[in-house]
């Protein structure tokens, strides 16, 4: 009875897990650490495929190397919005690392610098803005918390323009900020921003961009001035009458990679800020990574793709931190122990990246969002879930090359994913991913360590 | 021997075993090719060993298996610990009614545990992601066969690994 009891507890709290009971099972399973050694003979059965895999993994990486850096780099530079929107303004670069765990309109970004950067300072992406800066992180030095204009309590003066075509119409004024509420039957993942006090009624639709009152005790709200916000629509309401919203530009779910953030041209005591500051292009930097011990093989835990790692917490491991082989990701950090880690490789039904889409031809990357690994079909491609907006491409398939982006903590933007054809249209899709088999299986990754290393203030 | 000496030395061994056969399964089933009819080597060192245990010592047996695959698989411990725990308490029920020695009731509980252990580890995934249950029907039915295959004709070698002796509750 005892027994039973017992065991019910365990099933309980495997199902539904309780972080004290987890560390104590984690604290009981430290000997593991020690038996996995003995698995150390299983290292020599097929030593030769594996070091003529890790070779042919290496084998291109100059080459990936460069393509990384080139992405990164016009990453940065498609960032950037056009030039009479930085006027008056200097910019410094910053990477979504990840959401903020109060709210999903808070993210936290790391900047290029913090030097002059101060809460109330505007945050765009292009032409689109997307929020504010609302504090320093009291995590790290490099990093600041940015209200997102998605936010209930994040607003900004707008002025609606008229439609190209009907140019020379009257446009109006409106407060923007936080969500409109979803109408009835729409897709779950759209979301669109709330328009309140329109100066005229009879205004439906029109680019709608920042234009602050000038009477506003704000010193920075001159900084924001003209960068967009999206396109008015109004749909009608399930309770009567018209609501009117915003379509943003961005996807502000999962979307958002790179950003600047606005600084006042000069400083207080008018000596001129740097114009433009980057963030340094770090993703291949080997002092960022960690070579990985792994201590079993993949297909023990039936249906998943896992293999255990001599690494925990105790030294420096974080969970979600990227595994990869030369410049591709090939995993995940999942759950970490304090003396190991199980590290969810690409194919793990359920893992989560994010990513981007480059092709030559294209004006810019494209910021996918979220992919979900859906494993391998029969002949082992990788398959990975898209959940598409459908703003990225007027046609498609295009053919194009896979790379992560920003927004998860641990992975660093630019590493590969794989080549796939990206369809176009709103909608679930699944991608099919050409990789070279031999990075999944190189046995010992590289973890990345970036975010605990040093950082400069 | 005396009752009881070398037993320490002997769940030692036990330990040994499991991890190897726990790495040996595991490198089948990272083989492409052999992936989906690779059997579960812990849970068949299990199904072949539980019934010559004393029905106390069937628990200590799950331990150490679970260890064995913590150690190696990347699994959650405590899904592991249940999971190797439900499967004791299973076969000392089962064998108030079945021999557990003879090869095709080892065999049919190899059958019953690999998949049933697979089926957990999948729940314990979806129910902690918040995703649907993503294990086929076919998946279960090889690993379920290549278990009780191995079980069957390799289970009295695996009964009789060296060192194991002093565990077994009375001699051949």
């Amino acid at each position: 009875m005892v027994a039973a009891l017992g065991l019910g507890v365990l099933a309980y709290f495997s199902l539904r897990p309780l972080e004290p009971l987890e560390r104590a099972v984690d604290f009981l399973f430290l000997p593991a650490r020690l038996v996995g050694e003995l698995a150390a003979p299983a290292r020599w059965w097929n030593a030769r495929e594996l070091r003529a895999a890790e070779r042919r993994s290496l084998a291109g990486l100059e080459h990936e190397a460069r393509e990384v850096a080139a992405l990164l780099e016009a990453e940065q530079r498609h960032a950037l919005p056009r030039a009479e929107l930085l006027a008056g303004r200097s910019i410094v670069h910053g990477e979504v690392v990840r959401r903020s765990a109060k709210s999903l309109d808070r993210a936290l970004v790391r900047l290029a610098t913090t030097e002059g950067i101060e809460p109330g300072l505007p945050v765009v992406a292009g032409e689109y803005l997307v929020g504010r800066v609302e504090a320093l992180s009291g995590d790290r030095p490099d990093e600041v918390e940015v209200a997102l204009v998605t936010a209930s309590d994040v607003f900004f003066g707008a002025e609606i323009l008229p439609p190209a075509s009907e140019l020379g119409a009257p446009g109006a004024r409106a407060v923007v900020g936080g969500l409109a509420p979803r109408v009835e039957g729409e897709a779950a993942g759209a979301h669109h921003l709330a328009v309140h006090n329109p100066s005229r009624h009879a205004v439906l639709s029109g680019p709608v961009r920042v234009r602050e009152p000038e009477a506003l005790d704000d010193p920075f709200a001159a900084l924001a001035q003209g960068f967009l916000l999206g396109e008015l629509e109004h749909v009608q309401h399930p309770g009567g009458g018209v609501l009117r919203r915003v379509r943003p530009g961005l996807d502000y779910r999962g979307g958002l990679y790179q950003v600047l953030v606005l600084r006042p041209g000069a400083r207080d005591d008018g000596t001129a800020w740097e114009r433009e500051v980057r963030l340094a292009l770090d993703t291949l930097d080997p002092t960022r990574w960690r070579r990985v011990r792994a201590l079993g093989g993949q297909g023990i835990a039936r249906g998943r793709s896992l293999r255990t790692l001599a690494a925990g917490s105790w030294s420096g491991a974080r969970q979600g931190a990227a595994l990869a082989s030369g410049a591709w990701l090939v995993g995940r950090l999942g759950r970490v122990g304090p003396l190991t880690s199980s590290a969810r490789m690409l194919d793990d039904v359920g893992l989560t990246v994010p990513a981007i889409a480059w092709a030559a031809g294209l004006p810019r990357p494209i910021a996918l969002g979220e992919l979900r690994s859906v494993g391998r079909d029969h002949e082992g491609t990788l398959l990975l879930e898209w959940r598409s907006g459908g703003e990225h491409l007027a046609s498609g398939p295009l053919a194009v090359r896979l790379y992560t982006g920003s927004g998860h903590a641990g992975v660093p933007r630019g590493l590969l994913l794989g080549d796939a054809l990206l369809p176009a249209g709103a909608g679930r899709h699944v991608l099919r991913i050409e990789r070279d088999a031999a990075h999944a299986a190189v046995r010992d990754p590289w973890l990345w360590v970036g975010e605990s290393a040093e950082v400069r203030p | 021997m005396r009752r009881g000496e070398g037993r320490g030395q002997a769940w030692i061994l036990l330990l040994v075993w499991a991890t190897w056969s726990t790495a040996f399964g595991g490198w089948l089933a990272g083989d492409g090719r052999l992936a989906r009819w690779a059997p579960d080597l812990t849970v068949a060192l299990f199904a072949s060993l539980a019934g010559f245990l004393a029905a106390r010592d069937v628990p200590r047996l799950a331990l150490v298996a679970a260890l064995a695959r913590v150690s190696l698989s990347g699994e959650v411990p405590l899904a592991l610990l249940a999971g190797f725990l439900a499967l004791a308490s299973a076969a000392n029920l089962v064998r108030h009614f079945v021999d557990l020695r003879g090869p095709f009731a080892r065999a049919g509980l190899a059958a019953l545990a690999a998949p049933a252990l697979a089926a957990w580890s999948e729940a314990v995934r979806a129910a902690r992601a918040g995703e649907a249950f993503g294990l086929a029907g076919g998946e279960f039915a090889a690993l379920s066969f290549a278990s009780a295959l191995v079980t069957l004709v390799g289970g009295d070698l695996l009964a009789r690994l060296p060192g194991l002796t002093p565990l077994r509750r009375r001699p051949w």
